[in-house]
């Protein structure tokens, strides 16, 4: 029989648990910087959504010159269309990337936080973060829940 | 890649007749035709089935015991299942949950067919447009669909950035629409560049060690690192298609 005296061994499991999931989670944020951190794959995406933006701008003003027998007007229009919709491409890639970097820095600072064992200054650079976070404001970053480590990188 | 170079270095005579492209030739292994369409099962749809068998064995085999301190093949196939589901909770949130099963399956089958084409003599789906723009076209139809489900008419705001002048919106919506239906092109086009850039180096470069004779070592050297290189790549690209499917299903689902 337990005795009434002793602490039930359930007794802040909730909080333990949280806790060793806020710090996996954190883990997990710093280890999985494998997208970010590669320069190569950030510059292919960029360039991959430069051609893609202008060849979609590009098919759209053939075929619509096509079926409306206006050539070449529409043709010209969707590829300065196709090339502002690229730009518009590349400066949001790049600000994610930004964002990405920032977080990671911040969560880098905060690893280093915990490694002194000052759980008091850790939560301040984790609050630091989460202020940052919503400055970002990327379209993909609103309404993202928690722990926002290892999104969308390339 | 470098013994299957060396074959077909060989056929070519004097290595100089090597075809860096010859990899990406699809051969009809059973020839199919119905009518007008051309149905055959080729290398592409071997390679294919045996991703889709890797997988299967993989998830199955090992979890069949389901052991509560997993061995090294059960663990393999857990640790596959929480870098999806984590990546799906961090970048769509929890409404996210129930497209697990299309993004887990998205992933692995792109995860093994990127891997698998790295053995010498086999076969790189993707590295065919055609099989990289139809699952981009899967999940750009189903996330487009999904936020008119969800949004019904309302879906269309996404194409006005907020806070622009009412002047500038036709060719704002113009502009953000080039760019939504860029989505599936880029996504297609970078696995797809990525991985038939790749392969055609690794091949190209490989001819180069049986032409320099003594001085191939340098090649050889090379082709090490860029090897190395192709296993990064083969598993990055997987997950940056993966992780954008998810970024276009939380655009679906929450819109901005």
């Amino acid at each position: 029989m337990p005795d009434p005296d002793e602490p039930s061994p359930l007794k802040g499991l909730g909080e333990r648990i949280a806790a060793r999931r806020e710090a996996r989670a954190r883990d997990q944020a710093r280890n999985s910087s494998l997208a970010s951190t590669s320069g190569l794959g950030l510059g292919l995406r960029i360039a991959t959504e430069l051609v893609s933006a202008l060849a979609v701008g590009v098919a759209i003003g053939l075929i619509l010159d096509t079926w409306l027998n206006t050539a070449p007007w529409l043709l010209i229009t969707f590829f300065i269309l196709g090339a502002a919709a690229a730009m518009t491409n590349l400066i949001r890639t790049a600000k994610e990337a930004d964002a990405a970097q920032a977080r990671e820095r911040a969560e880098a600072a905060g690893a280093d936080g915990a490694r002194d064992g000052n759980a008091r200054r850790d939560g301040d650079t984790r609050a630091d973060r989460d202020r940052e976070r919503p400055g970002t404001g990327s379209r993909t970053d609103t309404n993202r829940p928690g722990n926002g480590g290892n999104e969308r990188e390339g | 890649m470098a013994e299957q170079t060396s074959t077909n270095g060989g056929d070519g005579g004097g290595g100089f007749g090597l075809h860096p492209m010859e990899q990406f030739e699809l051969s009809p292994i059973v020839p199919i035709q119905i009518g007008d369409l051309n149905l055959s099962f080729t290398n592409s749809s071997l390679w294919m089935v045996i991703a889709v068998a890797i997988i299967s064995a993989l998830m199955m085999l090992p979890t069949r015991g389901r052991a509560l301190i997993p061995g090294r093949a059960q663990a393999a196939a857990e640790m596959l299942y929480e870098v999806v589901a984590n990546m799906l909770r961090d970048s769509a949130g929890k409404e996210g949950r129930q497209y697990f099963p299309f993004v887990f399956c998205l992933f692995s089958f792109l995860l093994i067919g990127n891997l698998q084409g790295l053995i010498p003599g086999s076969f790189t789906f993707t590295s065919h447009i055609v099989v990289t723009f139809a699952l981009a076209a899967v999940v750009f139809l189903g996330t487009t669909a999904i936020g008119f489900a969800r949004h019904g008419i309302g879906f269309l705001k996404f194409f006005a950035p907020e806070g622009a002048p009412s002047w500038s919106l036709p060719l704002l919506v113009l502009i953000e629409l080039i760019s939504y239906l860029s989505r599936p092109v880029s996504l297609a086009l970078r696995l797809f560049a990525n991985m038939l850039v790749g392969h055609a180096l690794l091949k190209t470069l490989a001819g180069f060690v049986f032409v320099l004779g003594i001085a191939g070592v340098i090649p050889l050297a090379g082709l090490v690192a860029i090897t190395a290189l192709e296993v990064l790549i083969a598993i990055l690209q997987a997950y940056v298609f993966a992780i954008l499917s998810c970024i276009y299903l939380n655009d679906a689902l929450h819109m901005h």
